[in-house]
């Protein structure tokens, strides 16, 4: 915290000087091409298009910098992990060219996939906007880190972001006891199990499990039929998830009486979607639950 | 049946509507900003960032909104009137999946994130193959010949269309794949406009050259031969026309329906239920149904965007149901 | 004005419809065309017309290769009421008989004077001035029949060709068409109506072609023609020749 009030006192003298020379400039119609260039170095209105990208900037940005998140990030389910007093306290977007317009950012963040027209508008109207592919592993995510990091201006912060990251995740990969890597299988959301090269069966790795979809050997993400699921016999399994109500189609395969007798012979955990959604830290919540219950199912075998 | 109100009249009123509805378009804006908030930003010096949301924004949004509902209405009577059958539109001869296919494949191989243009350029292209195949197929056989090979072409599109889906790469191409068909004129910019605005004024001027023709063709294609109709030249106008106007809409905003079904249908009525005259009015009639459903768009917000052609299903599906429950004795005479 | 037939064929995927029929038809005389059901007698019509393409033979119109006219020409030449008597829309009876003016219509101007009062004398001719407002829709099957003829009629074209005018009307309607195709013939019209009814046709008509499996067997005067072995062996039934009815 010290070193962040050294920093802000040298933010605001740099401030100072800036404003004094955009109001010289303002007669020769400069204005712009200065405001610009300091934008460009340290962004003061940023604006988040992507659930994401959110997430990366609440923890790397001061909250005065930002100008809008999504408004799926102020949604309880959809929170990131531990920033709800921040992300209350935001102005929100709906990912739509004319809010943020009248947000009037310097630096727009978007995912890969996320309302591109809105993107290629406000692309093609001049505003400088960084796009973000969808992280499939840690290493994606650090990147990503860094990359927002640059682009804000706050490479220290977010060099200090992955090193806490990776502290935190060692601390936890240490308590996981030795041994071959059980199968954890999340059936939650219509049997959509994911497979190898994805982001969650990074993290269920790095939390000492292996997921069924690596289990059953293949790539992506994929719908399993009943008899594949029930052909492994997994050490944990997760059958819940955040949108049994109102019910749909998809959960209505967790009734199958087929999978009964599994649940009910095998420890659960509820892992939040959230966690794992994003190639961010929330990723820790994951990882927490899952250690967990790798060490209570390591002292159960004990006794 | 005499019409209750004079052609003149009725084309008067529709078109003072659409610009009415244009002008409200224009300073209507996403409710959470505000629909006035553009003015507040004007009177308190941001005039610069409002006038280049009322420029880029919403100008393009109004314009294609306006023109694609056009080109819907005007599509929907002239198939109508050509295929003598009050429950044609424009999705019945194929050409909207096939320009939708077209957009799905450009978002499904990715060429769209490299060339944003490159979506509704295929779609175009979707379009103007189906024209093509259209045109060959109903050159031997008649109008049952040209709506069956309408269909089939529907269905292997919607086929496709599904592939892909299956097929996705990641649930996140899935589901832009999947709010791309719902329809929408949300955030168009002028590219767009410049794009598919002049495709479909060239479509409308094909359609509009078989006016005259889609009257006597009341009498059945014989006797309208016998008065001197060029059959083959009428149904190509009929079907280019059509793929085309709706085939450039379709490839900018996604599967937009039921307009070309329900606006000729409400107007035909008010013409004296002649053809030529359907034609104009359910231009006008379809443009300002579209502007006044995309209004509803931005002013009912749930919390994801509310998708225009979902808006119109959701209108347009029970309204014609009803319309045929009012009218189901005089459809079987 | 004189359209002739010159052995028409007419062969769909091999099978011949029409086989080298030749006739004509004049300013002023009232010809039927019969014979059995699927002699060829509509496909015929539809070939003269163009409607459906002949595979020989040449259709004259005043030694002018009929076919080669642009469309709207050879429609104010040769008006032509199908069998289809279905009226798509609910458009008014006078609005029906003004689409007989089509071929004489270009652009988009609406209806001139004279346009307006060729459909005055149509309907006049088939006295039906009472129906004009009425949609065709709801009519009865004779009033539509009377209206489409006065749509034909309205393009006051020298020749008229007509395919069953008189299919499903009663007696009386059916005499009352008969007496208008006749009272157009002596006025100068060539009319040239598809017949089932042998004793109308006997009754009205100048002259009688008489088709058979696809090939014209006879065209001649109605005694000539309605001979009882004609009408065994075409139409394979057994009858006197019919009398004449005051």
């Amino acid at each position: 915290m010290k070193s962040s009030c050294h920093m802000s006192r040298r933010t605001a003298w740099r401030t100072h000087v800036a404003a004094f020379a955009l109001s010289l400039f303002a007669f020769c119609g400069m204005a712009d091409i200065t405001r610009a260039a300091d934008a460009q170095a340290r962004p003061q209105r940023i604006v988040s298009m992507n659930l994401c990208t959110d997430e990366l900037l609440m923890r790397m940005v001061d909250p005065s910098r930002i100008a809008s998140i999504t408004y799926l990030s102020q949604q309880p389910i959809n929170a990131p992990l531990g920033l709800n007093a921040i992300a209350s306290g935001l102005k929100t977007n709906h990912g739509l060219a004319e809010e943020i317009l009248m947000q009037e950012p310097d630096l727009i963040l978007a995912g890969r996939f996320t309302s591109t027209t809105a993107v290629s508008l406000l692309r093609k109207l001049g505003f400088n906007i960084v796009v973000f592919d969808p992280e499939n592993t840690l290493d994606d995510m650090r990147t990503n880190i860094r990359k927002l990091g640059e682009v804000v201006g706050e490479t220290a912060r977010a060099e200090k972001v992955i090193a806490n990251f990776d502290a935190r995740l060692a601390e936890l990969q240490s308590q996981i006891p030795p041994g071959e890597r059980p199968v954890f299988a999340d059936i939650g959301v219509n049997n959509f199990i994911a497979g190898e090269n994805t982001l969650y069966t990074h993290v269920v790795n790095a939390s000492g499990y292996r997921t069924l979809g690596q289990a059953l050997g293949f790539d992506g993400f994929r719908n399993v039929p009943l008899e594949e699921v029930l052909s492994v016999q997994p050490a944990l399994i997760s059958t819940a998830t955040p949108w049994t109500s109102p019910p749909s189609m998809s959960t209505m395969a967790l009734r199958h009486p087929a999978l009964r007798a599994m649940v009910e012979s095998t420890p659960q955990v509820t892992i939040p979607e959230r966690y794992t959604t994003c190639g961010a830290p929330s990723v820790l919540g994951a990882v927490e639950i899952l250690v967990a219950a790798r060490k209570a199912a390591a002292a159960q075998v004990a006794e | 049946m005499k019409s209750p109100v004079s052609y003149t009249l009725l084309i008067a009123g529709l078109a003072l509507l659409v610009g009415l509805l244009a002008f409200v378009s224009m300073i209507v804006g996403p409710s959470t900003a505000g629909t006035f908030e553009l003015f507040d930003m004007m009177a308190h010096g941001k005039a610069d960032t409002a006038w280049m949301i009322m420029r880029e924004v919403r100008l393009p949004r109004t314009a294609l909104a306006m023109l694609v509902g056009m080109t819907l209405g005007m599509a929907g009577a002239a198939l109508q009137g050509f295929l003598r059958n009050p429950l044609a539109d424009p999705g019945v001869i194929g050409v909207s999946p096939a320009a939708s296919l077209g957009a799905v494949l450009a978002l499904y191989t990715g060429i769209s994130t490299l060339i944003p243009l490159a979506l509704p350029l295929m779609g175009i292209l979707g379009a103007l193959l189906c024209a093509l195949l259209l045109q060959g197929l109903a050159r031997r056989g008649g109008v049952l010949t040209l709506v069956l090979a309408g269909v089939a072409v529907s269905s292997l599109c919607a086929a496709m269309m599904s592939l892909a889906l299956n097929l996705s790469p990641n649930p996140y191409a899935a589901a832009e794949i999947m709010f791309w068909l719902m329809g929408s004129v949300t955030d168009r910019s002028m590219d767009h406009l410049l794009l598919a605005g002049p495709l479909m004024v060239l479509g409308w001027l094909l359609l509009a050259a078989s006016v005259r023709a889609l009257d006597a063709l009341s009498l059945g294609e014989e006797a309208a031969a016998g008065l001197g109709v060029n059959l083959g030249r009428t149904r190509m106008l009929v079907i280019t026309g059509t793929a085309i106007s709706v085939g450039a809409g379709t490839a900018v905003t996604g599967g937009i329906g039921f307009i070309g079904l329900v606006v000729p249908h409400l107007l035909r009525p008010l013409v004296g239920h002649t053809p030529s005259r359907l034609l104009l009015a359910s231009a006008l009639g379809g443009g300002a149904l579209l502007l006044a459903a995309d209004i509803l768009v931005r002013v009912v917000m749930l919390g994801p965007e509310l998708k225009l052609g979902v808006l119109t299903a959701l209108i347009g599906a029970p309204f014609f149901l009803w319309l045929i429950f009012r009218a189901r004795t005089e459809l079987e005479s | 004005m004189k359209l002739e037939a010159k052995s028409v064929s007419v062969s769909i995927r091999s099978r011949e419809l029409v086989s080298r029929a030749s006739l004509h038809i004049s300013g002023g005389e009232l010809v039927g065309l019969i014979g059995p059901n699927g002699a060829g007698k509509s496909t015929l019509l539809r070939a003269i017309l163009g409607i459906t393409e002949k595979s020989a033979g040449d259709i004259m119109l005043d030694g002018k290769d009929f076919l080669a006219l642009p469309g709207s020409e050879r429609a104010r030449a040769v008006a032509f009421l199908p069998q289809e008597r279905r009226v798509e829309w609910r458009l008014p009876a006078h609005d029906i008989v003004m689409l007989g003016r089509y071929p004489h219509q270009t652009g988009f101007g609406g209806p001139t004077p004279e346009d307006r009062a060729a459909v005055d004398r149509a309907l006049e001719a088939v006295d039906g001035n009472g129906l004009r407002d009425r949609p065709v829709a709801v009519l009865s099957g004779g009033e539509r029949t009377r209206i489409l003829l006065a749509r034909a009629l309205a393009v006051e074209a020298p020749l008229l060709l007509v395919d069953e005018p008189i299919a499903a009307l009663d007696p009386y309607h059916q005499l009352h068409v008969m007496e208008i195709l006749r009272e157009r013939a002596r006025n100068g019209c060539g009319v040239l109506a598809v017949i089932h009814d042998l004793a109308l046709a006997e009754r009205f008509m100048d002259r009688l072609v008489l088709m058979d499996s696809g090939r014209i067997v006879a065209d001649a005067a109605p005694a000539s023609v309605l001979t009882p072995e004609r009408l065994a062996t075409v139409y394979r039934i057994a009858g006197t020749p019919p009398r004449r009815l005051p």
